[in-house]
């Protein structure tokens, strides 16, 4: 019997479903703010998109302290604190919470030094990018240890979904790296594209797979973000015609097939540094051939990876993609993830 | 276990360390700073309609982007968008084919070089795409590091190497004391 086994959990205390409400808002901010700033500028600090960002921030601040306040159960879970116990995945999404408020002003001050025209990849913009990051993967920490808290069936499935759900938001965030290709304004050289979209989402999907208790979990976490973007390109289009965001509309990367290799390959137990490296290769090709594919011949906004760039992308994407497979898979195992299960085998 | 998440974690904060920097740094070589006016010539050669117009650009000084690669944007507001990054062709010559399928007044936006330390160019330009038609301007760019000393940019990336090798270590330290916990709870059942 676990200690505090009984007692309210977060799913029930409200703060699991305010979490995922904000987390999410968050990211559709910060697209719609990159839109924004490419078609509108910058005016001022408090532009419609930053301030739903920051109010979605703010809300899970709060939430999240709320929440490590009131998890009072003493489980093996919960972080010894002094005379308090701290459930660990409410104290990461805390944290990354804090980072994007506190550099949030600091932002501002990064915008008046070197003006309106400033990179994504902006020290402060990284930080808030970590900051965001992090908060998804405490969302994924905080829905499987739920998980492995309760004992009812039902509740168990709905947090094992919570978990898949925070994942397509981890990879969410992770794509959000390379937003400045996607979107066609890139401050950086291509090469860096093929390379940052092949390895960085290998992380959450081989994660997904390894703690999602749901067969597929990888590719249910690829075409979950892929509906994501669907839909961010829907509310931009949306807003845009009540002259609420620019016209600027980010590509769609795809996925799936990296996806569905991490999953294939947990079927045959391959190590999570194998199923990374499948998995960059599988984005890698899938997406050459996209990109090429939907390029217009010529004029409109061309987004293209050039024979050069995707040579010189091969082997560091190649190699970064392993690395987050084995990243993934290490914390997975940590998390109480374990060996992955095979992709046609029904979850215990 | 320990050994391996740390083994996986540790790799994963050099190459976000190492990136931070790399993407602090300069594009292919550094890019002439020091009161050098840079500009650009850039010449549109229209084929007729229905056809692409030839768009040529050439630097001045040529190396003033050391090799790199150069966003050129040319857009009718809220209409018509020709944008992509071009790839040298020579030292300091790009070439491309863009559609204007209207004349008038058209804005564009030209840079080159990473981040802050990049050099952009905006302005407008007085579109005649009839055929055998040519449409020269000479674009000045100024640097995005403006009056801010060059030792700003690397500073923040430094800060961000810092911030995020803390957050790396915090969560892999959190995820380590999980998993003896959570050990040790199973023995202790057993």
């Amino acid at each position: 019997m676990i200690r505090g086994d009984g007692e309210a959990d977060l799913w029930a205390l409200g703060i699991l479903p305010t979490l995922a409400a904000g987390l999410l808002a968050g990211l559709l901010g910060l697209y719609w703010d990159i839109s924004w700033h490419i078609d509108k500028g910058r005016d001022t600090f408090f532009t419609p998109p930053h301030d739903f960002i920051y109010t979605a921030m703010a809300v899970v601040l709060t939430v999240s302290l709320s929440g490590l306040w009131r998890d009072r159960r003493d489980t093996p879970y919960h972080l010894p604190a002094g005379a308090y116990r701290l459930h660990a995945g409410i104290l990461i999404v805390a944290a990354g919470a804090a980072l994007v408020l506190v550099f949030a002003p600091l932002d501002d001050l990064w915008h008046r030094l070197f003006g309106p025209d400033v990179t994504l990849w902006g020290p402060m913009h990284l930080v808030g990018i970590l900051g965001m990051t992090l908060g998804c993967f405490g969302g994924v920490v905080c829905a499987r240890l739920e998980r492995a808290l309760v004992r009812e069936p039902r509740r168990r499935r709905l947090l094992g979904d919570l978990t898949l759900y925070f994942a397509v938001l981890l990879v969410g965030w992770t794509v959000v790296v390379v937003a400045e290709f996607e979107f066609m304004v890139p401050q950086y050289p291509t090469v860096w594209h093929p390379v940052l979209l092949a390895g960085l989402p290998v992380f959450g999907l081989v994660l997904a797979s390894r703690l999602v208790p749901r067969r597929w979990a990888a590719t249910l976490v690829a075409l979950g973000f892929t509906g994501f973007r669907v839909a961010v390109a829907g509310w931009l289009i949306a807003a845009s015609h009540a002259d609420l965001a620019g016209a600027s509309r980010p590509a769609i990367p795809l996925l799936i097939p990296a996806g569905l290799a991490v999953d294939l390959l947990a079927a045959r137990q391959i190590k999570g540094w194998g199923a990374g490296l499948a998995a960059g290769g599988a984005t890698l090709g899938s997406n050459l051939v996209l990109i090429d594919a939907s390029a217009p011949a010529f004029g409109g906004i061309r987004l293209f990876w050039t024979a050069a760039a995707f040579l010189r992308a091969l082997v560091p994407g190649l190699m970064l993609s392993a690395l987050m497979g084995a990243a993934g898979a290490a914390v997975a195992d940590s998390l109480g993830g374990g060996a992955p299960r095979k992709a046609g085998t029904r979850a215990c | 276990m320990v050994r391996r998440l740390a083994g996986a974690v540790v790799p994963a904060a050099a190459v976000l360390i190492g990136g931070s920097s790399l993407a602090g740094s300069p594009g292919p070589s550094e890019p002439p700073t020091g009161g050098v006016r840079i500009t650009a010539q850039v010449t549109i050669r229209h084929l007729g309609p229905g056809r692409p117009s030839l768009v040529l650009v050439r630097l001045d000084p040529p190396a003033a982007a050391g090799g790199g690669e150069l966003l050129l944007s040319i857009f009718t507001p809220g209409g018509v968008t020709n944008r992509q990054v071009l790839q040298p062709t020579g030292a300091g010559v790009y070439q491309a084919k863009y559609a204007f399928p209207s004349g008038g007044r058209w804005g564009y936006h030209m840079r080159f070089g990473p981040g802050q330390a990049g050099f952009v160019s905006a302005g407008v330009v007085d579109i005649t795409p009839d055929e055998g038609g040519i449409d020269t301007y000479t674009a000045v760019f100024h640097s995005g590091l403006g009056r801010v000393p060059v030792f700003v940019q690397p500073l923040g990336y430094a800060a961000f190497g810092l911030i995020a090798a803390m957050a790396l270590t915090g969560v892999s330290r959190i995820l380590v004391w999980l998993r003896t916990a959570a050990r040790s709870e199973q023995a202790s059942r057993s």
